[in-house]
């Protein structure tokens, strides 16, 4: 009887161990092989350093420290957008504070008004780009009507290199909006 | 509003604004950035296993209904096979995420098919006899519990799988004149140190190999070829300090 007893509990532990052994070997198996090649074939390649001045223009775009950010300004049913496009060069993530953007305009008239991004979820918040990661994030810029020219400062927005002095950003409205030389004025 | 209306429809998230703040399926920094990112990894490959079959019980695994009434199967010593290891070659796979830091666990599993030479023995009213071909299946699952050292595009691996492991091998057998094939089960609890290396082929994607030993089995060994998505770039880190 004792022996019994502890047969059918062994029996038991092999039975339990074996359908736990099987279902998570098929199951682990079959789940690993379907996301590991979905994903790799959805992945997008790493980002390589001056991929985005290649994209648009050298002029758009400043290098703080690991990070390469570009931007991009147009008009699209009579609001101004930014396209903010980044891409990590190094091994390890990097943050970004795009909160941190100051930008300021010049109206028509040649006043000088500051410019925000319309954040009404307080979403931008500082994060880490991901090591080799490139993305794009587009904003529409609050109290940017009536403006010919924009200058964006980029010192403040990578935390992670702080002594990165950037110049800033301008761009001018001709037909569309241009980089421009020089600073605000 | 207008957006939350229409996005949900079917339960499909579907967008409808590419700015963000207005953005209705997705967030700021979603294709970017870590933390955005669940740190979980995909992984499939090869996997070559020996197991030993000292101490092991196989038991018949057979349907009533297959069987004469009160049939009673056979059982025996993973000994009297006559061979000291059972191998296999198959396919294993499971996924992981980051716990804290590189440390990381999940669920791992696999299967993997091979041939052996069994002696030939009587156990109660069953002659057991080798069946030719493919006549081992191994299916082992665990939890696996690692730590990461990113060492630039390569990685170093230390980890341990606890889980177990199920044998079957399939014999002839002839009892009371009657002659058919049929398989026995034994199953092993499976403590598997391994180390694994891993080279990043991009910074999703990584190839790497392991070897691992069965600290419950003294000839159970492990090795193996693994292809991995990580969802998170790098697993976060790649540099050496």
């Amino acid at each position: 009887m004792r022996e019994d007893l502890s047969f059918a509990r062994v029996a038991r532990v092999i039975v339990a161990s074996s359908s736990l052994a099987g279902i998570s070997g098929v199951m682990g198996c079959h789940v690993g092989m379907a996301f590991a090649v979905a994903g790799s074939a959805l992945d997008q390649p790493p980002y390589r350093a001056e991929a985005i001045a290649a994209e648009l223009g050298p002029s758009s775009v400043r290098t703080i420290g690991c990070l390469d950010v570009g931007l991009a300004i147009y008009e699209r049913d009579h609001r101004e957008l930014v396209d903010v496009h980044v891409g990590n060069r190094c091994g390890h993530p990097e943050s970004l504070d795009l909160g941190k953007l100051a930008i300021q305009g010049v109206d028509t008239a040649g006043r000088p008004r500051l410019i925000t991004l319309h954040d009404p979820r307080n979403e931008i918040i500082p994060l880490h780009v991901g090591a080799a990661e490139k993305g794009r994030e587009r904003f529409r810029m609050e109290n940017a009507h009536d403006l010919t020219r924009l200058c964006f400062d980029l010192e403040a927005i990578a935390p992670d290199a702080p002594a990165a002095r950037p110049a800033p950003l301008c761009f001018e409205r001709h037909t569309g909006w241009l980089p421009a030389r020089g600073g605000l004025t | 509003m207008l957006g939350s209306a229409t996005a949900h429809a079917r339960n499909r998230c579907v967008e409808v604004s590419d700015t963000v703040g207005e953005h209705v399926c997705s967030s700021y920094g979603d294709s970017w950035s870590i933390e955005r990112k669940l740190p979980v990894t995909f992984r499939f490959g090869l996997r070559y296993a020996e197991l030993s079959t000292d101490g092991l019980s196989f038991k018949e695994s057979f349907k009533s209904k297959d069987r004469p009434k009160g049939y009673v199967g056979y059982s025996y010593a993973g000994e009297a096979l006559g061979t000291p290891t059972l191998s296999g070659v198959g396919g294993d796979g499971g996924f992981t995420f980051l716990v804290v830091g590189q440390l990381y666990t999940g669920v791992d599993g696999g299967l993997a098919l091979g041939s052996t030479r069994t002696a030939t023995f009587t156990t109660g009213k069953h002659t057991l006899s080798d069946s030719s071909g493919v006549d081992v299946l191994f299916l082992h699952g665990g939890v696996p519990v690692g730590y990461r050292i990113p060492l630039g595009r390569a990685s170093l691996r230390g980890e341990v799988l606890f889980g177990g492991v199920l044998a079957a091998v399939s014999q002839r057998y002839e009892v009371e004149g009657r002659r058919d094939t049929a398989s026995a089960t034994a199953g092993r609890w499976l403590v598997e140190p391994r180390v694994a290396g891993d080279i990043w082929f991009t910074q999703h994607v990584t190839f790497g190999a392991y070897a691992g030993v069965n600290l419950l089995d003294s000839r159970g060994h492990a090795l193996g070829l693994t292809f991995a998505w990580h969802h998170r770039a790098f697993d976060g880190d790649m540099s050496l300090w």
